[in-house]
């Protein structure tokens, strides 16, 4: 066996890659004659030892773990239907009972009238305003990501980087940013512009401002220009919220304390988000791009 | 922390995250230990485990259960290595190999005077001191040492992941060691740590 090699084997030793018992034995008898071989095996075990001991058990960052499950999780395409309550067990007796009532003969007719109609006043009840905001999916859809980067204002976790100020300031840091088109941004009254970010969504550079009432509501808002929702997609919404937006009308939705306002401003597609009352948001945001 | 239990998703992709909860994010640390060495920059690292296991969620669907998670992981880790980081950050260093081969011919077992100078170079030296080190090494050199050393690798997981016979991993770490040691010596002398 070469020198190179047996050094080699020495190595192999330190890291237990040796499986056969009498090739063990007799790199460990060599090692136990060579005092170059002893400290070539003291070399490679104790270089091996402390750097797993030193940085083996290093952790990945919290806020890096929290972002990547939220990325993941912006992956996942959301379901537009409520959730289905499933009973657990046997269906309910009460459910059986009116499935039987159902489908006696002299009643079908009747339910499949009953069902005709329901279906239509379930198309036009589809157009209501809690409606379209069901229908927002996917991960690229505004609503959405307003609806989750608002909760992350609210929870202090979305890093604002351009300091709030006058409109001025924000427009130009949104330029210097890379934003291609020319946003909004409200000088709102009664309202602080408290700071800007911009994303990149899909390659596309969309800007967000966020602003503080005097009484610590916060608004969020949200904008790309129409190019970028309709012929590029970096972002969506869903078609009928666009014919909405097309034909001048805003979209107003409210659930659960959060107050969601969506128009079309100078050719650009705002989505606000706010803990305030909508009558408030309408008389300072939506009027104001009037 | 963000939760898929208030989600409205299908009951497959429901199952599916799950399983990649359970399966590939217990690995997270290691991959941000090896991509933090690797890069040598905590944003880098960042950027890297996170695209990492966004492409392996993405591609979860193609794992085979039962198989090495772990490895599988750092494949896709490396490949955006090469084909995302090391694209747009400065050339690997080029091994030399005849350059290494003389360093390694230089260094005789015999400069190692002491029974205890292995031992005091480790212990008197500060993390920096090795983390630096450990990244001055050539990238083929350092890739074997960390995986090995520090993520625990074994010899035919490492030559799937470089994509060499083992037997050039055992001729790698064992030349890595050598190298670094080598270099820890020196600082340690320049420090005072161990006699010259």
């Amino acid at each position: 066996m070469e020198q190179s090699e047996l050094f080699e084997q020495v190595t192999a030793l330190a890291d237990n890659e040796i499986k056969d018992e009498a090739e063990i034995k007799l790199i460990r008898q060599l090692i136990h004659e060579s005092e170059a071989l002893q400290k070539e095996f003291q070399i490679q075990l104790q270089t091996k030892s402390s750097l797993r001991t030193r940085f083996g058990s290093a952790e990945a960052p919290a806020y890096l773990k929290e972002r990547i499950i939220s990325h993941i999780l912006q992956e996942i395409p959301l379901r537009a239907e409520p959730i289905k309550k499933e009973f657990p067990g046997k269906e309910s007796p009460i459910k059986i009972k009116k499935k039987s009532w159902f489908l006696r003969p002299q009643f079908a007719f009747a339910s499949l009238i009953a069902a005709v109609i329901l279906a239509v006043v379930f198309f036009f009840r589809s157009y209501d305003a809690g409606s379209i905001a069901s229908r927002q999916s996917g991960m690229n859809n505004m609503f959405l990501k307003a609806k989750k980067n608002f909760q992350s204002v609210v929870d202090g976790t979305l890093p604002l980087e351009a300091a709030g100020g006058s409109s001025a300031a924000v427009m130009e840091y949104f330029r210097k940013k890379g934003v291609k088109f020319q946003p909004v941004v409200p000088q709102a009254k009664d309202w602080d512009l408290i700071g800007a970010v911009v994303s990149d969504d899909n390659g596309e550079k969309l800007p967000h401002n966020v602003y503080r009432g005097k009484d610590g509501k916060l608004v969020y808002l949200y904008q790309a220009d129409e190019e970028c929702l309709k012929k590029k997609q970096a972002v969506t919404l869903s078609k009928d919220l666009i014919s909405m937006l097309d034909e001048g009308k805003s979209y107003k939705y409210s659930d659960n304390g959060r107050n969601y306002m969506v128009w079309k401003d100078q050719g650009n597609i705002c989505v606000l988000v706010s803990n305030d009352s909508m009558q408030k948001l309408e008389s300072s945001f939506l009027a104001a791009g009037k | 922390m963000a939760s898929i239990a208030n989600l409205n998703v299908s009951p497959d992709d429901r199952q599916k995250y799950i399983d990649f909860e359970r399966e590939a994010l217990p690995h997270m640390n290691a991959l941000y230990n090896f991509a933090l060495r690797m890069t040598g920059n905590s944003d880098d690292a960042d950027d890297l485990v996170q695209e990492t296991l966004l492409k392996a969620f993405r591609f979860f669907d193609k794992f085979e259960k039962g198989t090495n998670c772990k490895a599988w992981l750092f494949r896709i880790l490396k490949n955006s290595y090469i084909n995302d980081y090391r694209k747009h950050s400065k050339e690997p260093s080029k091994v030399d190999y005849e350059d290494i081969e003389n360093f390694y011919e230089n260094i005789k077992s015999s400069d190692v005077k002491s029974d205890h100078l292995v031992e005091d170079v480790y212990n008197n030296l500060l993390d920096d001191d090795i983390s630096s080190a450990i990244s001055s090494l050539p990238e083929d050199f350092r890739t074997v040492i960390i995986l090995s050393d520090i993520e625990g690798f074994t010899y035919e997981e490492i030559a799937d992941f470089v994509d060499c016979p083992i037997g050039t991993v055992r001729s790698r770490l064992h030349r890595a060691r050598k190298m670094l040691f080598v270099r820890l010596n020196k600082y340690a002398q320049e420090r005072g740590y161990v006699k010259k």
